[in-house]
């Protein structure tokens, strides 16, 4: 992964320093409170319903053992001992004190950690595929890209004024598992017939109140423009975009507006001006980025013997298998899996882990795969490198941390977002939901037998669950001072992106667990050759779900 | 009366800041004109400044700046930041060598990215304390991206 150097230490230590300063002014009535909002969403300072909530960043979701353990200290230190990997891939506490903050900063700086741009009207972090480097099916490595564009979009003076968040996806697969086409900003990084690599530049997508799937503006931008190129789209945006109104404020809006093709046009002129000047990307620094992300010292292992000895372990023990089939994936280098780590096993808000959890996966990331780890942004967490021969050990170890749940992709590896016991912004409560569904859904070969399925949760209409793209995709809602839930189905994120349809009216939350077996229950009925939720979904409609699901009583 | 801050020194801003109501005076050397005002009366001004709104086109002034000893933003609010690519153009695409002015509602913690972006004055409060102006305007002496100040982003010039 990324390894700073004197000048980012500079950088980060200056930021520190500063945002010290301007707390200093802050808590001695020199700053009004309007004038340090932009500072401390800046800062990743984010005030909540019941306590500050800081979000703490993870570049496009990298992690070393050594960030995990002062994360473990912070959390004991600043907060109540456990913390919250989100939709984006961060980390957030819960319950600092904003006059610690400045302390928490300098602590994250010392292992080359901070809260920069994780919340404000500014570029947000850059996300991508948390199995980036080692998918079987990856075309290019997307994460030296990742730490290009995080650079340049790092204290941009230009851009920390814009008419709203901005955030930026990375992929570099054949499958989209960063969600591209729903980011502000999404890049596929792909290469042209004479082996080339570029980027396909999709633009104005997006969640909340008006999802919209975003529009390819770029089929292929040579690898070397996409700093300039990214800076003339946000410049456009910068000075066009809404700021009348804070729910029209995003680029889809403006994208919408102008339509496509106008705007495309419109980043062209920019882009002439710009794209010789010296923010054109150099080979050295392309160079210099992918350096930081060479293989590991992987040994030099037999895949087939790999394959052979988790077949004999799997006889043996079914439970081993199952984890297997779930949680393992296949990875480029021979001998070599990759594994997430399950953070939804029953009764744990989604996401969520705790100080000595954190610790133990450090330690586990030590042990098993070259002390890094990622997060994901349907907020789990991956052991990228890790011996096949090594598997049924780190089977043992997880089962006893809570990190084995055998579910990742099925029904009850739901996205939830934090909702109405933390957010201020909720309409109802998501973790009882969640939890609800999960109590209900707990038979893990059923579970199996129902296949991939995505089931996200979002406390209200800005989607932190990402709802609108769920296969199944739950809404909180006020209806008249209550909290309903509005049921949806048949999203997608992936390249094949799709915007879920509303099922019909909402829901007690008494009636939810009901409502979603009754929607598995027809999948199941109707299902045919074993095609998965979204197949069935896709073959019969919306109908039959809504029959059985409104069906009065008899 | 508000005092202009440059990197060096500061002094009173004896300039007037004129509407576009206003009668323009004879003598414009120290008058800041709305540029629509300034567009339409540009055959008969000699050098005067001109300050344009964050909804204003900079271009418009792009075959006048001959003009134009000072191009003043107006910030309406600090949470609008047209301004900052503005002036980027007006530097960077426009080439001005003039006076680049912030006057408005921008914050003191906007300065050191203000600077960056090609503003080289800062109309403040009389009473602002210019140490601590100072300071902010020195938030970081180090940046990884291109701007007026430093044209060269950090990547090729890393040792």
């Amino acid at each position: 992964m990324y390894v700073y150097d004197e000048y980012d230490h500079k950088i980060i230590g200056e930021r520190v320093a500063q945002f010290r300063r301007q707390t200093d002014r802050y808590l001695a009535g020199e700053l009004k409170e309007e004038e340090f909002l932009p500072l401390r969403l800046q800062n990743g300072l984010y005030v909540q319903r019941l306590a500050p909530m800081l979000r703490i960043a993870v570049p496009y979701g990298m992690l070393n053992s050594t960030q995990l353990r002062k994360v473990a200290h912070i959390t004991r230190k600043y907060d109540k001992g456990y913390c919250h990997f989100t939709t984006r891939q961060n980390i957030q506490l819960n319950w600092p004190a904003l006059e610690q903050v400045p302390d928490i900063l300098a602590e994250l700086a010392e292992v080359e950690m901070h809260a920069v741009q994780t919340s404000g009207n500014c570029i947000r972090n850059v996300t991508t595929d948390q199995f980036a480097g080692v998918a079987t099916d990856e075309t290019v490595d997307p994460r030296p890209y990742c730490e290009i564009i995080r650079q340049w979009s790092t204290f941009h003076p230009e851009f920390a004024f814009l008419p709203r968040k901005f955030k930026i996806a990375v992929s570099g697969t054949e499958e989209d598992r960063a969600a591209i086409y729903f980011h502000d900003i999404g890049l596929q990084l792909v290469k042209n017939e004479r082996g080339e690599i570029g980027f396909k530049v999709i633009v104005g997508g997006g969640l909340g109140r008006t999802p919209i799937i975003g529009s390819v503006v770029r089929d292929f931008l040579p690898e070397k423009d996409i700093l300039t190129y990214l800076e003339s789209i946000l410049r456009v945006y910068n000075l066009n975009g809404r700021r009348d109104n804070k729910y029209k404020a995003r680029i889809k809006i403006l994208v919408k507006s102008m339509g496509v093709e106008a705007f495309a046009k419109a980043v062209d002129t920019e882009w002439d001006k710009v794209r010789d000047s010296q923010t054109l990307l150099t080979e050295r620094e392309i160079a210099r980025a992918h350096s930081f992300f060479t293989t590991p010292e992987y040994a030099e292992l037999i895949e087939d013997d790999a394959q052979a000895q988790l077949a004999a372990l799997t006889q043996n023990n079914p439970a081993f298998g199952k984890w297997l089939s779930r949680n393992v994936r296949d990875h480029k280098q021979p001998g070599y899996r990759a594994v997430n780590l399950s953070l939804k096993p029953i009764g744990v808000p989604p996401g969520d882990v705790t100080d000595k959890q954190l610790e133990a996966i450090a330690d586990l990331a030590d042990r098993y795969s070259f002390g890094e780890v990622r997060s994901t942004h349907e907020q789990n967490l991956v052991l990228a490198d890790v011996k096949a021969a090594d598997l049924f050990d780190l089977w043992a170890e997880l089962k006893a941390h809570g990190f084995a749940t055998a579910n990742i992709g099925t029904l009850t590896d739901m996205i939830c977002c934090p909702g109405g016991d933390y957010c201020s912004l909720a309409n109802a409560k998501s973790i009882p939901v969640a939890d609800d569904l999960h109590r209900e859904f707990d038979d893990l070969d059923y579970l199996y037998d129902l296949g991939d399925i995505d089931l996200n949760i979002s406390g209200c209409m800005n989607a932190c669950g990402h709802h609108h793209i769920g296969h199944i995709g739950i809404l909180g809602v006020d209806k008249r001072g209550e909290e309903f839930y509005q049921v949806q189905l048949g999203g997608s994120q992936k390249y094949d992106a799709k915007l879920a349809k509303v099922l019909g009216p909402s829901f007690a939350r008494e009636e939810v667990t009901g409502v979603v077996r009754k929607i598995i229950e027809t999948y199941v009925d109707a299902r045919q050759d074993g095609e998965a939720f979204l197949a069935t979904y896709e073959r019969i409609g919306l109908s039959p779900f809504k029959e059985r699901v409104y069906a009065k009583a008899s | 009366m508000p005092k202009l801050v440059n990197l060096e020194s500061s002094q009173a801003d004896n300039w007037q800041l004129l509407e576009l109501e206003s009668e323009i005076p004879a003598d414009t050397n120290a008058s800041l004109l709305p540029l629509e005002s300034f567009l339409v009366n540009v055959e008969k001004l000699d050098q005067c400044g001109v300050w344009l709104s964050s909804a204003d086109d900079i271009y418009a002034l792009e075959p006048h700046l001959s003009k134009v000893s000072v191009v003043a933003f107006r910030f309406e609010s600090f949470m609008d930041g047209r301004g900052f690519s503005q002036a980027r153009i007006l530097r960077e695409h426009l080439d001005y060598k003039g006076q680049v002015r912030a006057i408005g509602q921008f914050i003191q913690d906007q300065l050191h990215y203000l600077l960056r972006c090609g503003f080289n004055e800062f109309s403040v409060a009389d009473d602002a304390d210019e140490d601590s102006l100072r300071e902010s305007l020195a938030d970081f002496s180090e940046s990884y991206q291109a701007g007026c100040d430093v044209p060269a982003p950090l990547f090729r010039r890393r040792a």
